[in-house]
């Protein structure tokens, strides 16, 4: 009955019902054959006015879809590109840059090819790159910048993290720490193929100009002080995450709506409302996943699974593969909130068996999530791309291979190096 | 009837627009009053986060309005029309069934912390914050149901009228 | 099913494990105790909820918890109310009672009161006098009505933060200042951040282990006594463990330079009479046991009377 059960909700969720309601029904079932009153539902919906941390989602996600829907896209192309574009493979590197710090502060929701992208591929034609390198390069930057603060993924797994009473702490702004060298390899590798691929362009040129640079500067004047004030004020102690998150939302409003005026008054409940649906959907899935994680820790979920494993895989090395093939699956199947809330209770206590520390694991989980979404045949940003650039997406899978494997790669190094991970925090 | 449900829309879109404004603006002033006068205001942090929970609900229950949840959009990508009409009665009414049932044993739990009267922060009852659980999943319940109906009757709706620009949300 | 917020591991934990599994061979499986540490079913409030409902029979959950439900629980959780252990446990026989009593009228039974030291206020300068307190930013943690009222009677506003955010907020100097017992402050390393502890103990910290009434009941009533004398005895030995646990603690911080500011009888008082407009103001709130609290402090007065006359 029961596996009948669990196969129907399979195919239920990749029938495409809403991921919640999967969640939700799994745990229901589970409470009912245990016995405990469905009630229980409520109490654990009603955690999500527990957590504080949660406050900084709605907010940042807010900040962003306003980002988004401003010219701060335009803006944060052309200063970069004033300041970068001289280098070799310059533009694509500002590409790479752009979209990794867009990324970081609008979480990766395909936002950043939308906007982004739409600026980056003509400039990067013009500039005489091939149309196969720039569309692969826009869709792998969708997701770069993952593991920057204040990425909303590396939030939420900080959530669950603390959720777990494990005996290593998990702070999020330790998380925000753990992922600035792993975030910088990705962008670097990046970057590095990039001036290799413009090694045959004519010479962009595109001297570095002061006056440019400076005029380029003037016009961000009211963005450049945000990523200094949130990540300065993050990284140096100086605000909690959440208190961040709403410094941003405030001053991002007062900027695009008073000061700049970029979005009406009218405009503005339209991308509230969008906001808030992005984040309903999240939150959503989130509170019936404590459901169903305290549904599991009840039934012991975790230790089964681990007895099982631990009977076939007796060494970390061999785990750690497994895991990544595992997650690269799992990433291209899923979004990234719904594989963090799902996953992360049943694969945290069994990486932590293995040795695993739990920072490390969840930025190797996240930068293979970031890989997931232009894994073919099915990741989230391919779709995304070939609707946004009306292209096949044959095209898509063909352009994203060189750096789907140059970002492998990387994961690997991540996976297998925690230090990386945990050098700064001083634990490597 | 249309005038009805374009009433209740603008009801929802201003009660989230109105929450969301309120938690920026709690959030700003708990922050300047901690730097100006040192001490916050005890009543704001617990306050901002029922409203994390309120204005989670609240949204998801907007996007049900146009099937915005996040899903695996596998099969609906590749099965032909005919089929994925089908699968799209089923997954409606199976997702009308799970909020119900949420909505209907949080009512029994909301009845129950009103009998007991709990108290959450400044002495306020707490079946009040609670309440947005059953009422957010029966909204919820009661809209899946209508969609389900909808898809057997072949007028679901492909592309929903106030689609967002924003491709994440829809996933 | 018990949950808690204590992490496993510790040696309050492994106490109530041991208990638990002989209970379970002296009832021949009767009753069986299963342990959720570490705040896995979330707050001490979240707790209540799901002993309500019946997805847990009960929870080892500090006394604030009932704040709303039995202002009884708070008797001995008031500022300043002992000098010493001693004080405390002297009363507890004859007081113990009125606590169980009023929670077995709302449908808990308390399986047994455990001792977790007393709380002592760091900071990261030495503070002798309330005044001094007022340059601070101290912390209290959410829901503590009788910490923050005792604060804001010392013209103190108080930042008010869940535990999880201390650490960090201690190292951005969001806070600096807090009250905490010493064992406690080891192990989540708030000694790390403020190394001056006024030694002069604020409150008495209790931990209260309930089960529902509900199921209780369902037991016979040789099983109950059994769970409760076993429990009793567990209590007994963790109450021994965390006597020895403050030495230690104590000595430690010693060791990494934590100074401990000793106070004069005048600031002792000064801060005594801070404690008395406290307990007027939170009598008006209904947060504690008005007339339980003072035939407490009667019954402490003649304590120390007995005390100052033996040692003449
Ligand atoms: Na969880
Ligand atoms: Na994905």
């Amino acid at each position: 009955m029961s596996l009948l059960i669990t196969l129907a909700l399979l195919l239920l969720a990749l029938a495409g019902a809403p991921l919640f309601a999967v969640i939700a029904a799994s745990a229901m079932w589970g409470f009912f054959q245990n016995d405990v009153d469905l009630q229980v539902m409520a109490v654990e919906i009603y955690r999500v006015a527990e957590m504080p941390v949660l406050i900084a989602i709605p907010l940042f996600t807010f900040a962003g879809y306003l980002l988004g829907e401003s010219k701060a896209p335009q803006r944060l192309v052309r200063i970069t590109d004033a300041l970068l574009g001289w280098m070799p493979g310059g533009l694509a590197i500002v590409a790479l840059a752009a979209c990794a710090l867009f990324t970081a502060f609008t979480g990766a929701s395909g936002v950043t090819i939308v906007a982004l992208g739409a600026l980056l591929v003509p400039a990067l034609a013009k500039a005489g790159y091939e149309e196969k390198f720039n569309l692969g390069l826009v869709t792998t930057s969708g997701s770069l910048g993952l593991l920057f603060a204040p990425s909303l993924p590396l939030i939420l797994y900080g959530v669950i993290a603390q959720q777990m009473a494990l005996d290593v702490p998990v702070g999020i702004d330790q998380l925000f720490v753990a992922g600035i060298l792993p975030g910088l390899l990705m962008l670097f590798a990046l970057s590095g193929y990039s001036a290799w691929q413009s090694r045959k362009l004519p010479k962009s040129g595109h001297e570095f100009d002061g006056k440019e640079a400076w005029a380029a500067i003037k016009d961000s004047a009211w963005e450049i002080p945000l990523p200094f004030v949130v990540l300065g004020g993050i990284y140096g102690g100086v605000f909690a995450v959440s208190e961040a998150a709403a410094i941003t939302a405030f001053y991002v409003l007062i900027v695009t709506v008073l000061i700049r005026r970029e979005i009406s008054f009218t405009n503005l409940p339209g991308v509230m409302r969008d906001s808030m649906k992005l984040v309903g959907a999240i939150l959503l899935i989130l509170a019936v996943s404590l459901a169903s994680t305290n549904y599991m820790i009840d039934a012991g979920v975790p230790e089964k699974i681990f007895g099982v494993i631990q009977e076939h895989i007796s060494d970390k090395f061999t785990f750690l593969l497994l895991l990544t093939v595992f997650l690269l699956i799992l990433g291209m199947m899923l979004d990234i909130f719904s594989a963090i809330v799902i996953m992360i209770p049943i694969i945290l206590p069994i990486a932590m068996q293995y040795g695993i520390h739990p920072i490390h694991l969840g930025i190797l989980f996240l930068a293979n999530m970031q890989l997931g979404y232009f894994t073919p045949p099915v990741g989230m940003n391919l779709f995304i791309a070939s609707f946004r650039f009306n292209k096949p997406v044959m095209t898509l899978y063909k352009a994203t291979i060189p750096f789907f494997f140059i970002l492998l790669a990387c994961v690997l190094v991540i996976t297998y190096w925690p230090g990386l991970s945990l050098m700064l925090l001083g634990e490597g | 009837m249309s005038q009805i449900i374009r009433v209740l829309h603008r009801l929802e879109d201003g009660i989230l627009v109105l929450l969301l404004l309120s938690m920026i603006v709690l959030a700003g002033v708990d922050i300047l009053a901690r730097l100006l006068f040192g001490g916050g205001l005890v009543w704001v942090t617990p306050l901002l986060r029922v409203m994390v929970l309120w204005v989670g609900l609240a949204g998801a229950l907007v996007a049900t309005r146009t099937r915005e949840h996040i899903a695996i959009d596998l099969v609906s990508r590749l099965a032909p029309p005919a089929f994925s009409r089908f699968i799209n009665v089923v997954t409606l009414a199976f997702a009308a069934t799970v909020c119900v049932l949420i909505a209907w044993h949080s009512t029994i739990f909301v009845n129950m912390t009103r009998e007991f009267d709990d108290r959450a922060f400044s002495d306020l009852p707490a079946w009040i914050l609670q309440a947005i659980i059953p009422v957010s999943f029966g909204l919820m319940g009661l809209r899946f149901a209508l969609q389900s109906l909808m898809a057997l009757m072949g007028k679901l709706p492909e592309d929903v009228e106030e689609k967002t620009e924003h491709v994440g949300a829809e996933q | 099913k018990i949950a808690s917020l204590v992490p496993d591991g510790t040696s309050w934990m492994k106490e109530m494990r041991a208990a638990g599994k002989e209970i379970e061979e002296q009832t021949e499986g009767r009753v069986k105790l299963k342990f959720f540490p570490g705040g896995v079913q979330g707050s001490d409030k979240s707790v209540l909820r799901k002993m309500r409902i019946g997805q847990l029979q009960g929870g080892a959950l500090s006394t604030g918890a009932f704040d709303d439900i039995a202002p009884t629980a708070q008797l001995y959780s008031l500022p300043f109310t002992f000098r010493s252990l001693e004080e405390l446990r002297a009363v507890r026989e004859e007081f113990d009672p009125y606590i169980y009593d009023a929670m077995a009228e709302k449908g808990y039974t308390v399986l047994g009161l455990s001792e977790g030291g007393f709380a002592y206020l760091m900071s990261n300068s030495p503070i002798t006098s309330s005044d001094q307190v007022k340059n601070h930013k101290v912390w209290v943690p959410e829901g503590d009505q009788v910490s923050q009222t005792t604060f804001e009677m010392g013209g103190v506003d108080p930042v008010v933060l869940p535990v999880s955010d201390v650490y960090t907020s201690l190292q951005t100097g969001l806070i600096d200042t807090l009250a905490v017992n010493l064992t406690a402050a080891i192990a989540l390393q708030w000694y790390t951040k403020l190394s001056y502890v006024t030694d002069y103990p604020l409150v008495y910290i209790i931990g209260m282990l309930v089960v529902d009434e509900r199921s209780f009941s369902k037991m016979s009533a040789e099983d109950q006594a059994l769970v409760k004398t076993r429990m009793r005895q567990a209590f007994d030995r963790m109450s021994e463990i965390n006597e020895t646990d403050e030495v230690n603690a104590r000595k430690a911080m010693e060791n990494n330079g934590v100074e401990f500011v000793s106070l004069s009888e005048e600031d002792k008082a000064a801060w005594r009479v801070l404690a008395e407009k406290a307990l007027t103001a939170l009598a008006d709130k209904d947060v504690y046991p008005t007339e339980l609290f003072q035939k407490l402090q009667q019954r402490l007065e003649e304590i120390r009377a007995e005390a100052a006359s033996s040692a003449e």
